[in-house]
């Protein structure tokens, strides 16, 4: 019997009911205290007192358990001082934008964090899921180890199968698809094809959704099947995933359409020279397909034609190149006359939705130097490059779309001269954009803007007004530093 | 000699001094920066139309700011020193240190070398203090009686029922000790209540407390101690004060200083600092408090992996860890080496033998060598080479640190032994000192 049952026992029941035999305690200390003992109670706490510290000093160590295995050795290199002190100061503040794009400048450079900082690591894997592939990446050998051991951080290391397609909850399924997709996009047609009608409506909307990207043959024959569905935008999504799907029956029947109506002719101008007019026929009404696939059946602006309507309508889902071989000229050509067309000038919306629908860089180029409102759907057509000449406008004009094109575009640099103008812009607009926004923006700048940004500040200091446009500079160019110190 | 940037970050009194100090270590911040081998100074411009000026002594880390802030450190100190760590080079070393700067640097020194004799000592009314002390006793040995019934009528009906009246019975006890001028038996009573009450294994926590306040207020009520040192642990554990001029009348023990950990708690605007030192020649551990009013300037600034040249002066006692310093601190640099640890069956003896002298200390300190961690089941364990081991009371989340830093391997580490487990403070892997 242990030394400390029968003192348990005494405390359980109390004093009155029970009191440990003096012999318990050896070397007749037992005997002692109860021989000296004023009452029951003064014997039990100095026999209580007497057996906890006889137990503590006379317990010996245990043998041992199960040694951990050790960590197996890293194969890349760990980020040098001064990069790891810019993620450990951005992981203590939890700035998860800056995190995620410093995570990957790290990864790029096929380095890895010190192990001390890995457990931090991949706790914010943990509850962070976008976060998670740059930081398992970073944890490098020592997470995956970790991740062994722990069973918190065990579900880190699980590749997603099929199972969770079956049992998973709807974001898990939806995240599944995309990654799906994405590695095999035929088998993600696959897996829809299975109760796709089961599903309830705004889960078939976001499928389908996914379905965007990655486009494969096996696409149509699944997306025909859903015209029928019950929901509207469900039967909206499928019928707009095959109108912009080139060589699909419907998108084959546009085509037809558009060339129906139009024909490109030369004509006499100024009686001494020809040139090329786009002609639109009336009264040929657009198909049922058509019609029930969104093409209007009457116009709905004052002044439009209908005739001129349908054409446009039908324009924005037809491939540029496609249409312009079918009436014998080339795209950019087809571009100019249908600007040059006085019917088409209110409808030039729809020339834009087809080059965004079919990524058409030639139109694209020649619609925004026609004056067209530029959204971050048109910057998207182009190449990065050509993009970054024209985010400063678009800042102008929408601070927030700028901003998505800007992290859509991985950060690309833009030059110093253009910082210096979206600061200009910003200096008069300080609340155009959301503090997070200036972040995204000081991202995209090079790390020679830090000089532009100190001198700013050395110049409007302390008297600029109003002072919460000068503390987002000061975070700029903190974050500016940051990206310089990095790459030094 | 600059502190590392998680040293000076340690020193911030809360984390958003910590974050508010990071955002202002950027160069652009600051309007001038110099430096000397002494000290750190700087500009720094604010909301206001005159910059802050900030001060760092490096010899003996200390700030001054003119800033309005009550936080010591405040967040300019941080910052100019954190920038200073980091970019030394962009620092003026070739400007003479401002006037005010000297005079600063100067009372300091000589606050700190003027010894304890020598300042100003108000007479003493003897009789006074005779009266004051007799009737401290009078209330001390009335609040240890009625202390002795409390703890006698908890175990006569049985601590079942215990759970359940907690933290209440016991907070109250330890306001009473708190009248009765003992406010040792007040912070017994405290962690009594803190006791994780719904846990299997309370009532064995629950009976360590209430046997030891017993044979402590037994033992000073008897005057049982064998000798001076025992009369002190007794009177410690009590919580009669001592003198710090009494303390520092006692022979010091001059030692390079490697700071081991350094903990703080706030409660009630009070923050209690514990900071473990170690001396790298004579291999004896001390234990410095400071108890600090809101906002009020630590006396030193101690942070884990610090090397000072300075004097200690312990406190009485059986077993003797807490110690004063009697005069200025000197930051030195010196890698700590340590001696082979016997291992645990050491650790065993070596608490045996304190137990034996001063059954009442909570924690022992201990330098081992060459340890590893292993799981026997659902618990940790913190082993030797010789295969034994003992159980670790740190929190998944330290375990999970100790295996990130040290790969599973071998490491050296500081450690508190408390009634048979070990709770890591801080480890010594790949030259680094890392307190967890």
């Amino acid at each position: 019997m242990s030394l400390l049952e029968p003192i348990l026992k005494a405390a359980l029941l109390g004093t009155e009911k029970y009191q440990p035999e003096a012999a318990l305690l050896p070397h007749g200390l037992g005997e002692a205290i109860a021989a000296t003992g004023t009452d029951r109670e003064d014997i039990f706490l100095k026999t209580t007192a007497v057996a906890l510290w006889y137990t503590d000093a006379g317990s010996l160590p245990q043998s041992t358990g199960t040694g951990v295995p050790h960590c197996p050795p890293e194969e890349r290199t760990y980020t040098p001082t001064q990069r790891t002190e810019i993620l450990t100061e951005i992981i203590q503040k939890n700035d998860l934008l800056l995190l995620e794009y410093f995570t990957g400048r790290a990864v790029a450079h096929q380095q890895v964090i010190p192990p001390q900082w890995v457990p931090t690591l991949l706790d914010l894997a943990v509850q962070h899921k976008k976060l998670r592939p740059g930081l398992l990446s970073l944890a490098g050998t020592t997470g995956q180890w970790l991740c062994g051991i722990n069973p918190y951080w065990q579900p880190l290391q699980a590749t997603p199968t099929d199972e969770v397609w079956q049992t998973g909850t709807e974001p898990e399924r939806l995240e599944y698809l995309k990654q799906v997709r994405a590695e095999q996009p035929a088998r993600a047609i696959e897996l829809l094809q299975d109760g796709f009608e089961q599903e309830n409506a705004a889960l078939r909307l976001a499928f389908l959704q996914v379905l965007h990207t990655h486009k494969c043959a096996q696409d149509e024959a699944f997306l025909q099947k859903t015209l029928a569905d019950k929901s509207k935008p469900v039967k909206q999504e499928a019928q707009l995933l095959l109108k912009t799907m080139p060589g699909s029956d419907l998108n084959k029947a546009y085509l037809a359409y558009a060339v129906s109506l139009a024909s490109v002719r030369e004509e006499r101008y100024l009686l001494v020279s020809r040139k090329k007019v786009l002609h639109i026929a009336e009264g040929i009404e657009p198909p049922k397909a058509l019609t029930d696939t969104g093409i209007s059946k009457v116009s709905g602006q004052k002044g439009v034609d209908d005739h001129y309507v349908w054409f446009a309508e039908t324009v924005a889902y037809t491939p540029p190149e496609a249409l312009a071989q079918a009436l014998q000229t080339d795209a950019d050509t087809l571009l100019q006359l249908m600007l040059a067309h006085k019917g088409l000038e209110y409808l030039r919306i729809h020339l834009v939705q087809s080059a965004i629908n079919f990524r058409h860089a030639g139109w694209m180029r020649q619609l925004i130097a026609a004056g067209m409102h530029l959204n971050a759907a048109m910057l998207q057509v182009l190449p990065p490059q050509e993009q970054l000449e024209l985010l400063n406008g678009l800042l102008q004009s929408q601070g927030a779309e700028a901003i998505a094109a800007i992290e859509s575009l991985n950060y690309l640099p833009c030059t110093v001269q253009q910082a210096g103008r979206y600061i200009e812009f910003l200096k008069n607009q300080p609340y155009h954009i959301t503090k997070r926004d200036y972040q995204v923006l000081a991202l995209h700048f090079p790390p020679g803007a830090a000089a532009m940004l100190e001198a700013f500040l050395a110049n409007h200091g302390t008297s600029f007004n109003p002072p919460y446009f000068i503390e987002r500079v000061q975070d700029m160019l903190q974050v500016v530093q940051y990206k310089q110190q990095f790459t030094a | 000699m600059a502190l590392s940037k998680e040293q000076i970050l340690a020193l911030a009194p809360d984390d958003a001094s910590a974050k508010a100090g990071q955002q202002l270590s950027g160069p652009a911040k600051w309007v001038s920066k110099q430096a000397s081998p002494e000290a750190v100074w700087g500009a720094c411009q604010g909301s206001g139309k005159t910059p802050y000026i900030t001060f760092i002594d490096l010899t003996d880390t200390a700030f001054k700011c003119t800033c309005p802030s009550r936080k010591f450190p405040c967040k300019h100190g941080l910052g100019l020193y954190l920038l200073y760590a980091q970019q030394p080079q962009l620092f003026d070393t070739r400007g003479e240190m401002p006037l005010d700067l000297q005079q600063w640097l100067q009372k300091r020194q000589a606050k700190a070398e003027a010894k304890p004799s020598e300042k100003e000592q108000k007479p003493v009314d003897e009789a006074a203090r005779q009266k004051r002390q007799e009737a401290r006793q009078q209330k001390v040995e009335q609040g240890i009686a009625g202390l002795q019934v409390w703890l006698k009528d908890l175990v006569r009906g049985g601590i079942a029922q215990v759970p359940q009246q907690m933290p209440g019975i016991a907070l109250g006890m330890a306001a009473r000790m708190v009248d009765a001028q003992a406010p040792g038996l007040a912070l017994q009573l405290r962690r009594m209540a803190d006791i994780a009450y719904f846990e299997e294994g309370w009532q064995l926590h629950f009976l360590r407390a209430v046997s030891g306040l017993y044979m402590a207020t037994l033992l000073h009520g008897q005057q049982l101690w064998a000798n001076a040192e025992q009369q002190a642990d007794s009177h410690q554990y009590i919580g009669y004060p001592l003198a710090k001029e009494t303390v520092l009348q006692q022979p010091a023990t001059s030692d390079k200083w490697l700071v081991l950990a350094r903990k703080t708690q706030t409660e009630d605007n009070l923050t209690t600092e514990v900071a473990w030192l170690y001396g790298l020649g004579q291999q004896k551990f001390a234990q410095h408090l400071q108890f600090l009013a809101r906002n009020q300037a630590p006396e030193v600034m101690l942070t884990a992996g610090m090397v000072l040249q300075a004097d200690l002066v312990y406190y009485p006692g059986s077993f003797p860890l807490r110690a004063l310093f009697r005069s200025g601190t000197q930051q030195v640099q010196q890698t700590p080496v340590f001696p082979q640890h016997p291992g645990m069956a050491g650790v065993k003896k070596s608490a045996a033998d304190v137990l034996a002298v001063h059954p009442f200390v909570e924690n022992i300190p201990f330098i081992l060598t060459g340890v590893q961690l292993q799981r026997a089941k659902a618990q940790w364990l913190l082993a030797d080479a010789q295969q034994q081991g003992l159980p670790l009371l740190n929190p998944e989340k330290d375990i999970y640190h100790l295996l990130a830093a040290t790969g599973g391997h071998a490491f050296d580490a500081f450690v508190l032994y408390s009634h048979g487990a070990l709770q890591v403070l801080t480890l010594f892997v790949h030259q680094q000192t890392i307190p967890l």
